[in-house]
């Protein structure tokens, strides 16, 4: 059983570990990704991490790597947080090697709890493209139900793609089997 | 029959002096604005006015008045722009006398010329309440296709509200 660890990134130390993770699985994570996959450097990086650190302190967006058996895997955090309407969506990506075995659900699982219970919100949303089955898995998996299906609304390596809508209320979260 | 007036109807860039005619608009529809625009009951003042249109013009999303026959009749604007994904909302507001008569469908025409044409995206979205029957109504009769609905994804007044998700590509635009 892997060994699961969420923590706050350290961007001078996580930088160069981060840029050789997303070279190295970059043609994958470039099917459905467009933040990660255009950090280039190690300066890249860095800043993008300080960038999700300055998130965390100011907005609760809850940027948090993750972390298999000490080895650095992904990240997931929340984004476009409404404090009007109390809903946000969530972000996630995992390297290949760690795609299976129920690594993204427990990180998810431990995000989905702290944004009902601790940040009170009523709403949580995620959004992943049709052919992206693993994403898609991972919402279903979690209780998300499809709510539509927004045609070419982004464009990835050219091409403009479907984008299929999940949502999950906090009372369906709190009463899920 | 008798043939229905053609109002003019014109998108103009808002400035900070029209507030005060802004502000008496939205001021005498209050109670039909405010169902369904979280903003109109922060808008008490022509100051209030003032400040949202300072912050217009100092904004990345256009945003237009709607002119009827030379006088403020409602406003129109695309936010949540997105660059990579050449997408854009569009978010619009008429006052209670000019529901009805066809006033929003040229402007939402205007506004997906602008969208289409000048900033180059390829596809607009409505969100609206699924009970705001006249915002839906307006973005099914040009054309936008209800692709989802976002369970309890406003609150408003208290209350939540389902929102329906509206889109339109570049190539679904109707000629003229």
């Amino acid at each position: 059983m892997a060994r699961i660890a969420l923590r706050e990134s350290d961007p001078e130390r996580d930088a160069a570990p981060l840029c050789a993770l997303i070279d190295r699985y970059r043609a994958t994570l470039a099917q459905w990704l467009t933040s990660v996959v255009k950090l280039r450097s190690a300066e890249d990086a860095r800043s993008f991490l300080q960038a999700q650190r300055d998130g965390n302190a100011r907005g609760g967006v809850a940027h948090r790597l993750i972390v298999v058996d000490g080895e650095m895997a992904g990240a997931r955090w929340l984004h476009g947080i409404s404090q009007a309407h109390r809903y946000a969506r969530l972000g996630y990506w995992l390297a290949d090697p760690y795609a299976e075995g129920g690594i993204m659900h427990a990180a998810l699982t431990q995000l989905i709890g702290y944004a009902f219970a601790d940040l009170r919100l009523h709403r949580l949303e995620l959004g992943c493209a049709p052919g992206s089955a693993r994403s898609c898995a991972v919402a279903e998996r979690l209780g998300f139900r499809r709510e539509g299906e927004l045609r070419e609304a982004q464009c990835l390596n050219g091409r403009f793609w479907n984008l299929r809508c999940y949502g999950q209320l906090a009372e369906e979260w709190k009463h899920r089997a | 029959m008798i043939a229905e007036l053609q109002h003019a109807v014109a998108l103009r860039a808002p400035a900070t002096a029209d507030a005060d005619e802004l502000f008496a608009r939205v001021d005498a529809c209050r109670k039909t604005l405010r169902a369904w625009l979280p903003w109109v009951d922060a808008t008490r003042s022509p100051d209030d006015s003032r400040a949202f249109l300072e912050s217009v013009s100092a904004g990345k999303s256009p945003a237009w008045l709607i002119e009827v026959d030379g006088r403020i009749g409602g406003m129109i604007d695309i936010h949540g722009i997105c660059k990579v994904n050449r997408i854009g909302h569009i978010g619009y507001w008429l006052a209670d006398g000019h529901v009805g008569r066809g006033i929003m469908q040229q402007a939402l025409s205007r506004v997906q010329a602008i969208a289409f044409d000048e900033l180059g995206l390829h596809r607009l979205a409505i969100i609206a309440a699924r009970e705001n029957r006249r915002s839906c109504a307006a973005a099914e009769r040009q054309g936008f296709k209800l692709e989802g609905v976002l369970r309890e994804h406003l609150l408003l007044d208290g209350r939540r509200w389902d929102a329906c998700h509206y889109g339109l590509l570049a190539s679904e635009r109707r000629a003229g």
